[in-house]
């Protein structure tokens, strides 16, 4: 809402007519908006005479007629002005709060009422609970408090909060409400009732404890003493026989390990891995180090004191005398031999600790060795990004140096300049396939404080005859701050002859700067849309059919445009 | 309905049933239906005119655009009147077609057409069959146009000799409403009525 008192109409948003309010006493007309009907609210009159709201009144100016709504005489907006000795009026008139029906007895001035209906207490606002009830503000705390439906109470039980209209439905739900059991009418607590349920009614029909060894009585947990009492020989019985299947099972299942335990010796005879192992043994006198898999087994072994002292040296002594990398993978085979040897003899348990460390090292060497490949890979990856990056990165220079060496020739080529169309036929092939394309020339400079042009090209259809069309843009240029507007000189734009042939057969056409033409005005982007020039200064088929001079040598055209500026003679060549 | 539009009809719609005029039975305005779109006005014939006791309906169109635009007025009960069209019951007055103002209200509306029931301009007719009769004849008129306020418009003294023409002609099977434009418009020549009514 608009303050009171306020009449810049840029804040306004909404729409404003003039002010609803009951005035005390009643609103005398001349304050009263004619369009309205209200109290007027930045009041306007018109050169006739009339008082309206601002908004109404520009409002009637653009929505119906330019004429005055009270006596039609012809009406704009520069005849109204600001009538603040009207508003200083108004906004002293006094009102009654717009709540005086819901029985504020508040009558203040006009001014102040917006304020005063903020904090009234008698305004009806809506319930912050979103109870669709709208109440009197002074009475909102105890609506809230206890009216709202709506409203946030806490169960006395479970003190979790629900809303005040669905507090049955929490009741259904409270997990410390008291319910009876439905199987032994206990009173119990709805959270507890799985609870009781599964652990201590009495009601609740069970099955015997015994039921997976095959006893498959039921009867409730009443009668559960009972039968354990009656059943306690059958019950013996079954579990004497799942005892003795517990045995059976667990000599089958020993069994079973011994064969699992051999497979683990053919792990070593991979090719690959043995390579791999003797690889990894460069110094031969190292051979049995700290870390090499028989001495570990051999420790191991000893420790165990699993196998007796011939068997160890048999096992050993064949293990030194090889001292040779690339024995060492028929060694281990051996070892396994042995090992297997010893499941039989020993049980499982020493078996599967010593082969399992024979394994955990060759595991170490061949993480070590993937390590390894990654970490060269890794870096491969990277010297080759490097590479890429320095390469990219003298493109950028190359193309840098390219560009600032066309801009320096355009730069000092004191306006006499030739654009270079290297792979001609492409170019024009490019161009007749995309009507509306062009293509611009690298800027150049008419001296080196002088005027900025470039040379724009594009190929025109006229008679079923493809013309060259050739122009010269003014562009934004370093120097446009001093240099005289328009640009006035003339301009001599060539197509050259490169043959060998003399003399010269150029393609010539001289033209006079016209100062009207926004071609010469101070570019105001960076490059003058306008141009100025020909549509269809040489037809291409006599470009390309050079019987009349060699244009086109090497797949290359030249166009030269000379710009000398100066006061444009007399002779002035009109074209596009 | 734009919030201005509303706001303007309720408090003209006051207005209406607060005067002096409403008052004394000389206007009034009922809502038709409950978005103010579509008013009935009520005009008493003045006093002194062929209309007088009369009591005349009229169908108020209230327009998107009021009070920029004038609403749409026309009369639903028949009335013999230059600027009114006896058929249809569209009026021709300035104030509700070039020359509204938005300072004009439903009030002052149904006071101008009370005004025009008072003074008729025949030289700027929406009748042209009245507007002749009203200038060639003005003594038949008058009678005519009291009638017309007997049929339609309550006025209670009727006219004998028109009621038994009217009459005559619903003998031969033309509705009652037919005759009475038939014979008005012939200048209540019952020759000529039947030869336009029946050719």
């Amino acid at each position: 809402m608009m303050e009171c008192g306020e009449t810049d109409s840029m804040t306004i948003i909404s729409r404003q007519e003039g002010y609803d309010y009951e005035f005390v006493p009643p609103l005398d007309s001349k304050y009263e908006c004619a369009i309205c009907l209200l109290g007027l609210r930045s009041p306007v009159q018109t050169t006739c005479g009339h008082r309206f709201c601002k908004e109404c009144i520009f409002n009637s100016i653009s929505e119906s007629s330019n004429r005055c709504p009270i006596d039609n005489t012809p009406l704009t907006e520069t005849d109204l002005f600001p009538d603040s000795c009207a508003e200083r009026e108004i906004l002293q008139l006094r009102v009654k709060c717009p709540n005086h029906t819901l029985g504020c007895t508040r009558i203040i001035d006009l001014m102040y009422i917006e304020h005063h209906t903020q904090a009234c207490s008698f305004q009806p606002v809506m319930c912050p609970n979103e109870c669709s009830a709208t109440v009197l503000q002074k009475e909102l705390e105890q609506h809230l408090m206890s009216e709202c439906v709506l409203r946030v109470k806490m169960c006395d039980l479970c003190n979790e909060p629900f809303t005040f209209n669905q507090e049955q439905l929490h009741l259904l739900t409270c997990r410390h409400v008291v319910v009876a059991c439905e199987m032994c009418g206990t009173m119990v607590e709805r959270g507890d009732v799985a609870t009781h349920m599964t652990e201590t009614c009495q009601k609740v029909v069970v099955t015997c404890p015994f039921a997976e060894h095959g006893c498959h009585q039921k009867m409730t947990r009443a009668d559960l003493d009972q039968h354990m009492a009656q059943e306690t020989q059958f019950h013996l019985f079954l579990l004497s026989s799942a005892y003795k299947k517990i045995n059976t099972f667990v000599s089958e299942l020993s069994r079973t390990v011994g064969v699992i335990q051999s497979p683990f010796g053919n792990f070593s005879r991979q090719p690959s891995l043995r390579s791999q192992l003797s690889a990894t043994s460069p110094i031969p006198e190292n051979h049995v180090s700290p870390s090499h898999p028989e001495r570990t087994l051999e420790k191991s072994l000893s420790a165990s004191g699993a196998i007796g002292g011939s068997e160890k040296s048999s096992l050993f002594s064949s293990a030194h005398p090889g001292d040779r990398g690339a024995d060492s993978g028929i060694e281990v085979n051996k070892l396994h031999l042995h090992m297997n040897h010893m499941t039989i003899n020993e049980g499982a348990k020493a078996t599967s600790k010593s082969s399992m460390s024979v394994l955990t090292q060759q595991d170490i060497i061949l993480r070590d060795l993937c390590e390894k490949s990654v970490d060269l890979s890794q870096s491969m990856v990277e010297e080759t990004i490097k590479l890429s990056n320095l390469a990219k990165r003298i493109e950028e220079i190359d193309a840098y140096v390219e560009a600032h060496l066309a801009e320096l020739n355009g730069k000092f080529c004191n306006g006499e300049y030739v654009w270079r169309i290297r792979n001609f036929s492409q170019f024009c092939a490019e161009l007749q396939n995309k009507p509306g394309r062009v293509c611009h020339s690298p800027p150049f400079y008419t001296s080196q404080f002088g005027y900025k042009f470039c040379l724009r090209t594009n190929i025109t259809s006229k008679f079923d005859e493809h013309f060259l069309a050739l122009f010269i843009h003014t562009m934004q240029g370093d120097n446009d701050d001093f240099l005289d507007w328009p640009f006035s000189g003339r301009i001599t734009i060539s197509v050259l002859d490169c043959g060998t042939a003399l003399p010269k057969k150029h393609i010539t056409e001289t033209m006079m700067s016209k100062p009207d033409r926004q071609a010469f005005m101070r570019p105001e982007v960076s490059r003058n849309p306008k141009g100025f020039g020909y549509t269809d200064f040489v037809p291409l088929k006599k470009l390309i059919d050079d019987k009349n001079g060699s244009y086109i040598k090497n797949n290359m055209l030249c166009i030269r445009a000379v710009i000398c500026p100066g006061t444009p003679s007399i002779k002035q060549i009109e074209c596009t | 309905m734009a919030n201005i539009a509303i706001q303007r009809i309720k408090r003209e719609f006051k207005e209406v049933i607060k005067s002096d005029e409403a008052q004394k039975c000389a206007i009034n305005v009922e809502l038709v239906g409950d978005d103010y779109r579509e008013l009935r006005g009520e005009i008493a014939g003045p006093p002194d005119t062929p209309y007088e006791g009369a009591t005349f309906h009229l169908e108020i169109k209230v327009p998107e655009t009021y009070p920029f635009n004038p609403p749409k007025v026309k009369f639903v009960t028949k009335i013999w009147h230059p600027n009114i069209s006896s058929v249809t019951g569209a009026i021709c007055l300035d104030i509700l077609k070039d020359q509204w103002a938005a300072a004009m209200t439903l009030r002052t509306v149904l006071l101008s057409l009370q005004a025009l029931l008072a003074a008729a301009e025949p030289d700027d007719p929406q009748d042209a069959v009245v507007a002749r009769q009203f200038k060639e004849n003005h003594a038949l008129f008058l009678q005519t146009a009291q009638y017309w306020s007997h049929v339609h418009a309550g006025v209670p003294k009727g006219n004998s000799e028109f009621s038994n023409k009217v009459r005559c002609l619903m003998d031969m099977g033309v509705g009652e409403h037919q005759a009475l434009v038939a014979l008005s418009s012939c200048n209540w020549d019952m020759d000529r009525a039947i030869e336009q009514l029946f050719s």
